[in-house]
């Protein structure tokens, strides 16, 4: 078997192992999620393009695709390039390029939290470490609104709860774990502290968390229907702990107080380090690229959201999001790259991305695959192996060439570039 | 309390006990040879791992002491990538390749319950 690096989560797990030979994948160490990937992914590398027009499918040539594609993007009056939620930095900063090129807008499933998080003074403030770290030295590990056991199964394992560290000899004997959210989840299970809020209560337990460690107001009293004895529990485990790190997910972002929610954690930890403590917060989120998208997008503006390249610069796309867009089937021309966009999207701006003509590149077998009215398959990243991609905590991995990757001619960044330099060429002439 | 202590280590079982075996403590020795069952021989004691539950997502391996001890890479939370820990994560899931490596099987036979304790999705069930 052959050293690999999975790019299902925004883990990058590159401590596995993988072997496909005829037409059977095997695997060490991938997780449920790493290891279907692979084994759907593994029986597409082989290239190839269709066209659908009133229900006729056309196979083509990789090169009638791409002159397809070419002059579809350059026809079009507000193209969309959408989704690279399972590329490189590489294939995402041609992706920039390109929008760049053609004057459009540029987003991702970024958009759908993580760059919300990112653009949030949570984010300036510098309270983020990396993984390694919190191996190495994490003593009470908090998740909020998160659900490793769902979406990042190694999470817990490889680096925050079970590992043993340079400060945590003893693994999870010497860890305390807390699982905040608004329902029992799996992984309250490995929790010492279960809380379970109700919907929006976020902030409220936050807020009395602070009062207690701060003095101000001490927790005597239930809060959001909780036993004061439960949240003075974990008030205490936050005192005692030299090493707080709180992951944060989807619950805290999508709740209908973002930024409400993310100033009050942002706060806690201000507090915990006020105390003397090292204490951290770090965004929970699955999508693989979502932070190479962020990493790259900063490099040309501010923005961590959708940016929009219609007057020749990178700005904030203003007054209306992708999705509202989307949903008002404003986009004529979208390019889904690397990204199942009907399974990510919002149900209303999916249905509005249907009236759109879709160019799709990306592996086969998805939905998109089936809909785009242009489909170029193109081998996934973790066949082809080139390149690096941005885990969750932006450290880059490098991804690992294998003997699979004999099987992937082409992937995904081969083709943008490719269709890049011919749109280039074909706007010069 | 000697006895007692013999007893849960598995050095000896409820039938060295005379007093047990005398009439009107059937009931009793019933009671701790079931209990005891577990630390005595291979046939009495396993480890179900339901394949259909579990997500791989190897806290059983990080979490396991053989594991650690066997390949130590799974202590700082590394796949295994061996054939001498208990648990390995093959082809997505939790595989038990070394039941016989396990704590509760003889010579150790402690009542370990780690892997059942931190599998979140309830795919281990020990016995």
């Amino acid at each position: 078997m052959d050293d690999i690096v999975c790019n299902r989560c925004s883990l990058l797990c590159d401590d596995v192992l993988a072997q496909i030979r005829d037409m059977e994948t095997k695997s060490l160490g991938l997780c449920r999620l790493g290891h279907t990937h692979l084994e759907r992914v593994a029986h597409f590398s082989k290239i190839d393009a269709i066209s659908r027009k009133n229900g006729v499918e056309n196979g083509l040539n990789l090169d009638e695709a791409l002159t397809m594609a070419a002059e579809t993007l350059i026809s079009a009056k507000h193209p969309l390039l959408y989704g690279w939620s399972r590329c490189t930095n590489e294939t995402i900063s041609e992706g920039l390029s390109l929008a760049k090129t053609l004057k459009a807008v540029f987003d991702s499933s970024a958009s759908m939290g993580l760059s919300q998080s990112m653009s949030h003074n949570i984010h300036n403030m510098k309270l983020e470490t990396d993984l390694e770290a919190v191996q190495n030295n994490g003593e009470f590990i908090i998740y909020w609104g998160s659900n490793p056991v769902e979406s990042s199964h190694r999470h817990a394992s490889r680096f925050t709860v079970f590992p043993r560290g340079e400060n945590v000899p003893q693994g999870v004997e010497s860890r305390i774990t807390g699982v905040v959210d608004v329902r029992e989840t799996e992984t309250m299970k490995m929790g010492n502290h279960r809380i379970i809020i109700p919907q929006g209560g976020d902030s409220e337990l936050a807020r009395a968390l602070i009062d207690d460690l701060t003095g101000k107001t001490p927790l005597k009293t239930p809060i959001l229907g909780l036993p004061a004895a439960t949240l003075v529990g974990i008030s205490q485990a936050l005192r005692k702990s030299d090493f707080t790190v709180i992951f944060y997910g989807s619950g805290i972002i999508n709740s209908g107080k973002t930024a409400e929610n993310l100033s009050l954690l942002a706060e806690l930890i201000q507090t915990l380090r006020d105390l003397g403590k090292n204490a951290y917060a770090m965004p929970m989120w699955h999508e693989p690229s979502d932070m190479s998208v962020i990493k790259s997008s900063k490099k040309l503006t501010s923005t961590h959201l959708a940016i929009d390249f219609s007057s020749g610069k990178p700005t904030q796309l203003s007054a209306k999001t992708t999705f509202q867009r989307l949903t008002a089937k404003e986009f004529d021309v979208v390019l889904v790259v690397g990204t199942d966009a009907f399974a990510v999207l919002p149900g209303q701006a999916a249905r509005g991305l249907t009236s759109s003509n879709i160019i799709y590149i990306g592996s086969g077998g998805s939905l998109m695959d089936q809909w785009a009215q242009l489909s170029l398959r193109v081998a996934d990243d973790i066949m082809s192996a080139s390149g690096s991609m941005t885990r969750i905590d932006m450290k880059d991995i490098q991804l690992k060439s294998w003997s699979g990757s004999k099987m992937a001619s082409q992937n995904v960044f081969d083709v943008i570039t490719r269709l890049h330099r011919l749109i280039e060429a074909r706007l010069k002439d | 309390m000697a006895f007692a202590t013999k007893l849960a280590l598995g050095d000896v079982n409820a039938d060295d006990c005379p007093p047990l075996l005398e009439p009107g403590f059937e009931k009793n020795l019933k009671t701790i040879r079931e209990l005891t069952a577990p630390l005595l021989s291979t046939a009495e004691t396993g480890v179900k791992l339901d394949e259909e539950k579990c997500t791989g997502c190897g806290n059983c391996v990080v979490a396991c002491p053989v594991d650690v001890a066997v390949e130590p890479p799974t202590g700082i939370g590394k796949a295994a990538r061996g054939d001498v820990t208990v648990f390995r994560i093959d082809n997505g899931v939790a595989k038990i390749i070394n039941l016989e490596k396990c704590r509760r099987f003889p010579p150790d036979r402690l009542n370990c319950r780690v892997c059942e304790q931190y599998c979140c999705t309830d795919a281990i069930e020990i016995w």
